[in-house]
């Protein structure tokens, strides 16, 4: 099942630069787990709304997930995405 | 495609994002890497080992055949593994619906070692390409 663990920042060498953040998606860019002829793979973290967990004090968060991140182009998809 | 598989050998697709000029597909983070790394890694693999990871995968292609859906690239960089060595099958990004009834499938995609001859040959192919991967990936 994913792993739900806190995120390590610090494995990330606090590199504010290489975290890229797309909608509920944090990406760390300098993670990379996998390179392919039409995509990138990196490690992430997902914001995971629906769940929310208690916080010390009272209150909840939203849950994160550490999860991988599968980036493609638009222009590929174009380029390649009606010949498949 | 990914959100109708549910499978304990089949990675888990949790969601899709998109900035101005990418596509953000957002999975579970397979720990234990692939199956290719682990073959670099260890040279070889036990019959014991291999048995295992060829039935996990066996069932994740039964599941595809199941949903009318061939892989296309089924390759041991494509076979995740969690970190207590569980297999997962990944990257659809070939997948196509297949049904016999619509006629056979013929665009020349996958990775060349793991191909069918028929599709090398350039001949129209049907799911049973698949099977051949998976074959050759066992070997």
């Amino acid at each position: 099942m994913l792993d739900d663990a806190p995120l390590d920042m610090t494995r990330h060498g606090g590199m504010e630069s290489s975290v890229k953040q797309i909608g509920k998606v944090k990406i760390f860019t300098n993670k990379l787990l996998g390179q392919g002829a039409t995509a990138i793979v990196y490690e992430g973290e997902y914001t995971c709304d629906s769940t929310r967990v208690n916080v010390s004090g009272g209150g909840t968060k939203p849950k994160k997930l550490r999860v991988a991140v599968k980036c493609i182009s638009k222009q590929k998809v174009d380029e390649y995405g009606p010949k498949f | 495609m990914l959100s109708r598989l549910k499978h304990k050998n089949i990675v888990e697709f949790i969601d899709h994002v998109s900035s101005k000029k990418s596509y953000y597909f957002v999975f579970e983070l397979c720990k234990g890497g692939d199956l290719r790394s682990l073959l670099q890694q260890k040279g070889r693999l036990t019959e014991d080992e291999a048995q295992r990871i060829f039935k996990q995968l066996a069932d994740a292609l039964c599941v595809l055949n199941m949903q009318d859906i061939v892989h296309r690239d089924l390759k041991p960089a494509n076979i995740l593994l969690t970190a207590d060595g569980q297999v997962k099958l990944a990257d659809f990004g070939l997948a196509k619906f297949f049904h016999p009834k619509d006629g056979l499938l013929e665009s020349k995609v996958g990775t060349p070692y793991y191909l069918a001859p028929e599709i090398l040959e350039g001949s129209l192919y049907d799911s049973k390409a698949d099977l051949w991967s998976v074959g050759i990936i066992l070997f």
